[in-house]
C-alpha cells in the first residue's frame, strides 16, 4: 500500500494542469450540450484537446493517446475537473464504445472509429434501450436481416443520449428470429446518415433535447461495422459495461470539486459548521464523506485492474453509490438555496445547481436503473437466489 | 500509488482468521452471554493465542519484543477480530495503546517490553470525542473514566484527565486502579469505570504533549472500531445472504424476492465503499501521515453509518428469529449498536471529517 505518487506521475499531473488552467473554456461559456450551438461548442473544445494529446490519455499512441495508465488517467481526471472543465460531448464514444472496440473491434474498425472518435469530429449515441425493452433489455426486438454485404436493420430505439446530434450509433439488434432472450443479439456500428434513418429529438425534463429516439426503416450496414461476432452482441454490450475503462463513467473529481462548492455555499448561507450540526450542515457533511469513500474506492479498484483483474459486478455497488450521491449533493444545494432554488437564472438558462440537479436524476434511471444494479448485486456479490 | 495488500499482509489475516475460526466461536461467544462472566468461553485460551500469533504485539517495535508491523498489517486482524465478535478488547490493546506507548520512546520501552513479555493487556480511557476533537473530562482529586472497554483483562489503563494544570495522560496499573464493571448491551465489550488519582510518577504526558497524545488516542480509537465495524458487518451480511437462500416463504426462498434482495444489497454497497475508507487510515496511521485524524474520522463515519443500516437491515430480513436471545445474529447486532456509537458516532465524525478536510 502506498498513497504517494512517482516522480512521473507527478510531472503528469503538472503538465496536466498546466495546459487545462491555460486551455479550459470559462464556465458556462459553451452553454448546454442539449443544444446544436452548445453541443458545437463543446466539440471544439474536445477537438482543441484531441490536438494537444489530451482528450484520451489512457489510449495509445496512434489513436490519439498518450498511452498512459489507470492511475494517470485518474490523475488527468482530477485536474480536469478542478480545472472546472465542462461535460464530455464525446463520452459515448470514448468512455462506454471505445473499451468495447478495443476488446472486440478489427483492426480496421479501431483505426477507421477511434481517431475521429478522440477529436470529437464524430460523437456517438447509444441505440440500446427500446419503447418496450428498457431495464428488460434482452427482450429487444428491432432486427438485423442478413442481406448481401451486410445487414437490414428495422425496429426502433429510444433515450439515446447525444442522439439528437450525433454522427454514429452503436446499436444492438436481434439478428436471429429463431433465438430468444440474450442470444441471437448482434453489435452493430451504423452511420447516422445512412438511407432510412430518422431520428425524433426528446425534449428533456429541462427543455432541450438530450436524447432521441431513432426509428430504423431498412437501413443497410455493411459487415465490416458489426463489432465482435455475429450473434455474440449480448457478451460485446456487457463487456462494455463491465470493462476496465468503463470505471470512467464517472471519475471522483466530479463529485469532490462539486462538494467542495456545496461546502462554500452551506458557509455563505450559515457560516462554518459548529456543533450541535444544523440538518443543512449535516447533509453536507455527508454528501463530504461519500465523496471522500468513491475516491477512496476508485483508487482501490484502479489498483486491481492495473494488477490485472477485471471489473466484476462491484461495478454495479459503484453505479448505485455515484448515483445517488450525485442526487443527495444537489438535493442539498438547493435546500440550502431554498426557494430560490427553483429560479432561473443567467439569461434565461437553469443555474448551475439547478441544472445539475436536473442532470443528476437521470442517474439513477440510466446505465440499467439502480432497482437492476441491486438485483446484480445481491445476486452476483452475495449469492443470493435469482428465483 | 497502489492501494492493495501484499500477500504478506493477506497471510497474516488470515492467519488470524484461522486462531479466531478455532478459539472464537458463536458457543463462546453465548457462554459469555449466559453467563454474563467475560471469562467463559475460552477467553484465557483465545488470548494467549493471539498473544503467540503476535497480534497483540504487532505494532509493537522488535527492540521491545513486538514485531515491528504496521497499522496495514493490523487492519486486517482487527476485522477477523470484528467478525466473530471477538470479546476481548485486542483492538484497544494492540491498535491504541500499544503504538502510543511504543511512540513515547526510552522512558516506557523497558515497561511495554515487560508487558509484552507477560502478555499483559491495557486498556485505554477518559476521551470521548466530538465535532471539536477529543473530550477529556475534568477531574478533582479523583478522576473517573467511563465505559472503558476489557477492564476485567486489563494489567495497566492508559487514562486521560484534566484539571486546572491542563489535560494529562497517566499509565497506571491495575492495582491502583477501582474498577466497577457497567452492564451494557453487549455484554462481551466488558465495559467499567476506571477511577484512579492521578500523580506525579504515574502521569506519562502532560501540558502540549498530553493534548497531542489524546488527539492520537481519539483517532485511533475511532480507526480500530470502524475496522472490527466493517469485519462485524462482512460476516453479517454474508450470514443474512444465506439465510434468505434457505428461508422459504409463499413457496421461494426470501432471497429471490426483491424487497429483500434490495435491503441486503445496500449494506453490501455501504461495505464496498466503508472499506477502503478504514483502510486509507491504516496506512495515515502506518506512515504519520497528517491526514490520520481526518481519515480515522472519516472511515468512523462511514463505518458507524454503515453498522446502525447492517443492524437494523439484517434483523428485518432475518424476522422473528432475530428478535430471539437463542439465534446468534443477536451478537452481531449488539456489537454494531456498541461500536456505531462508541469513539464518535457517525453525525460527529463526518462532521470532523468535513471540518478537517475542507476548512482553510
Amino acid at each position: 500500500m502506498d498513497f504517494t505518487f512517482s516522480e512521473d506521475e507527478q510531472a503528469f499531473r503538472a503538465e496536466a494542469a498546466q495546459w487545462l488552467s491555460a486551455n479550459i473554456p470559462a464556465p458556462g461559456s459553451l452553454g448546454s450540450l442539449d443544444t446544436k450551438e452548445g453541443f458545437e461548442k463543446h466539440r471544439a473544445f474536445e477537438r482543441l484537446m484531441f490536438e494537444n494529446h489530451w482528450s484520451v490519455v489512457s489510449w495509445p499512441e496512434e489513436f490519439g493517446g498518450r498511452d498512459v495508465g489507470i492511475i494517470e488517467w485518474l490523475i488527468f481526471e482530477e485536474e480536469y475537473y478542478k480545472a472546472g472543465g465542462p461535460k464530455r460531448v464525446s463520452q459515448n464514444g470514448i468512455f462506454l464504445l471505445a473499451p468495447t472496440l478495443f476488446d472486440f473491434g478489427t483492426d480496421a474498425q479501431r483505426a477507421r472509429f477511434l481517431p475521429p472518435m478522440a477529436s470529437g469530429d464524430e460523437i456517438w449515441c447509444q441505440g440500446w434501450s427500446e419503447p418496450d425493452s428498457g431495464s428488460d433489455l434482452a427482450s429487444l426486438r428491432s432486427s438485423a436481416t442478413r442481406v448481401d454485404g451486410g445487414w437490414t436493420l428495422n425496429g426502433q430505439k429510444t433515450w439515446a443520449s447525444r442522439g439528437a446530434f450525433a454522427e454514429w450509433c452503436f446499436g444492438l439488434f436481434r439478428s436471429d428470429p429463431e433465438q430468444e432472450r440474450h442470444r441471437g443479439l448482434t453489435y452493430f456500428l451504423i452511420d447516422m446518415e445512412s438511407e432510412g434513418i430518422t431520428r425524433r429529438p426528446i425534449a428533456q425534463l429541462d427543455g432541450e433535447t438530450g436524447f432521441a429516439e431513432i426509428f430504423f426503416d431498412d437501413v443497410f450496414v455493411p459487415d465490416a461495422q458489426v463489432l465482435g461476432d455475429v450473434g455474440q452482441g449480448w457478451a460485446v454490450a456487457m463487456a462494455t459495461a463491465g470493462s476496465e475503462r468503463g470505471l470512467s463513467l464517472r471519475s471522483p473529481a466530479r463529485f469532490s470539486e462539486a462538494v467542495k462548492r456545496l461546502y462554500e455555499l452551506l458557509i455563505e448561507r450559515e457560516g462554518e459548521p459548529s456543533a450541535p450540526l444544523t440538518r443543512l450542515a449535516d447533509q453536507t457533511a455527508q454528501a463530504y464523506c461519500n465523496a471522500q469513500a468513491y475516491e477512496l474506492q476508485t483508487w482501490w479498484t484502479a489498483t486491481s485492474i492495473r494488477e490485472g483483474n477485471g471489473v466484476g459486478p462491484e461495478a454495479s455497488a459503484t453505479k448505485i453509490f455515484w448515483s445517488e450521491m450525485d442526487l443527495h449533493i444537489h438535493q442539498t444545494a438547493l435546500e440550502i438555496l431554498g426557494p430560490n432554488a427553483a429560479l432561473r437564472e443567467r439569461d434565461g438558462s437553469l443555474s448551475d445547481w439547478l441544472d445539475g440537479f436536473l442532470f443528476s436524476l437521470a442517474g439513477p434511471i440510466y446505465a440499467g436503473t439502480n432497482q437492476i444494479q441491486r438485483n446484480v448485486v445481491a445476486e452476483r456479490l452475495l449469492g443470493m437466489p435469482r428465483k | 500509488m497502489r492501494f492493495a495488500f501484499t500477500d504478506e499482509q493477506l497471510a497474516l489475516r488470515q492467519g488470524a482468521e484461522e486462531v479466531l475460526e478455532g478459539t472464537c466461536t458463536p458457543a463462546d461467544i453465548r457462554a459469555i452471554y449466559d453467563s454474563g462472566d467475560v471469562a467463559q468461553g475460552r477467553s484465557d485460551l483465545r488470548w494467549s493465542a493471539l498473544n503467540d500469533l503476535g497480534v497483540l504485539s504487532l505494532l509493537a517495535g522488535e527492540d521491545v519484543g513486538g514485531l515491528g508491523f504496521g497499522d496495514v498489517e493490523l487492519v486486517g486482524v482487527l476485522e477477523s477480530g470484528g467478525a466473530v465478535c471477538l470479546p476481548e478488547a485486542v483492538a484497544i490493546h494492540a491498535g491504541v495503546a500499544v503504538p502510543l506507548l511504543q511512540s513515547l520512546g526510552a522512558p516506557l520501552a523497558s515497561r511495554l517490553s515487560e508487558i509484552i513479555a507477560g502478555g499483559s493487556a491495557i486498556s485505554v480511557g477518559g476521551v470521548d470525542s466530538d465535532l471539536s476533537g477529543p473530550v477529556v473530562r475534568w477531574f478533582d482529586g479523583e478522576a473517573h473514566a467511563e465505559r472503558v472497554e476489557g477492564v476485567s483483562r486489563a494489567a495497566f489503563f492508559l487514562l486521560a484527565s484534566a484539571n486546572d494544570d491542563g489535560v494529562l495522560v497517566s499509565f497506571v496499573p491495575r492495582e491502583h486502579c477501582v474498577i466497577e464493571r457497567t452492564p451494557s448491551l453487549d455484554i462481551t465489550r466488558d465495559l467499567g469505570t476506571v477511577t484512579w488519582t492521578p500523580t506525579p510518577p504515574t502521569t506519562i504526558a502532560s501540558g502540549d504533549d498530553a493534548v497531542v497524545l489524546i488527539d492520537e488516542i481519539a483517532s485511533r480509537s475511532a480507526f480500530v472500531a470502524a475496522a472490527e465495524l466493517c469485519g462485524v458487518v462482512d460476516a453479517m451480511v454474508t450470514e443474512t445472504a444465506l439465510y434468505t437462500k434457505d428461508r422459504q416463504q409463499f413457496g421461494s426462498p426470501i432471497g429471490s424476492f426483491q424487497s429483500i434482495k434490495h435491503l441486503v444489497a445496500n449494506v453490501r454497497v455501504g461495505l464496498e465503499f466503508a472499506r477502503p475508507a478504514v483502510y486509507r487510515a491504516a496506512w495515515s496511521f502506518a506512515t504519520q501521515d497528517d491526514r490520520r485524524h481526518h481519515d480515522a474520522a472519516l472511515a468512523k463515519a462511514l463505518a458507524s453509518e454503515l453498522g446502525l443500516l447492517a443492524a437494523s437491515t439484517c434483523l428485518q430480513v432475518h424476522g422473528g428469529i432475530g428478535y430471539t436471545w437463542e439465534h446468534d445474529l443477536q451478537f452481531s447486532l449488539k456489537r454494531c449498536w456498541a461500536l456505531a456509537s462508541a469513539h464518535g458516532d457517525a453525525a460527529t465524525q463526518r462532521a470532523r471529517a468535513m471540518v478537517l478536510g475542507l476548512s482553510n
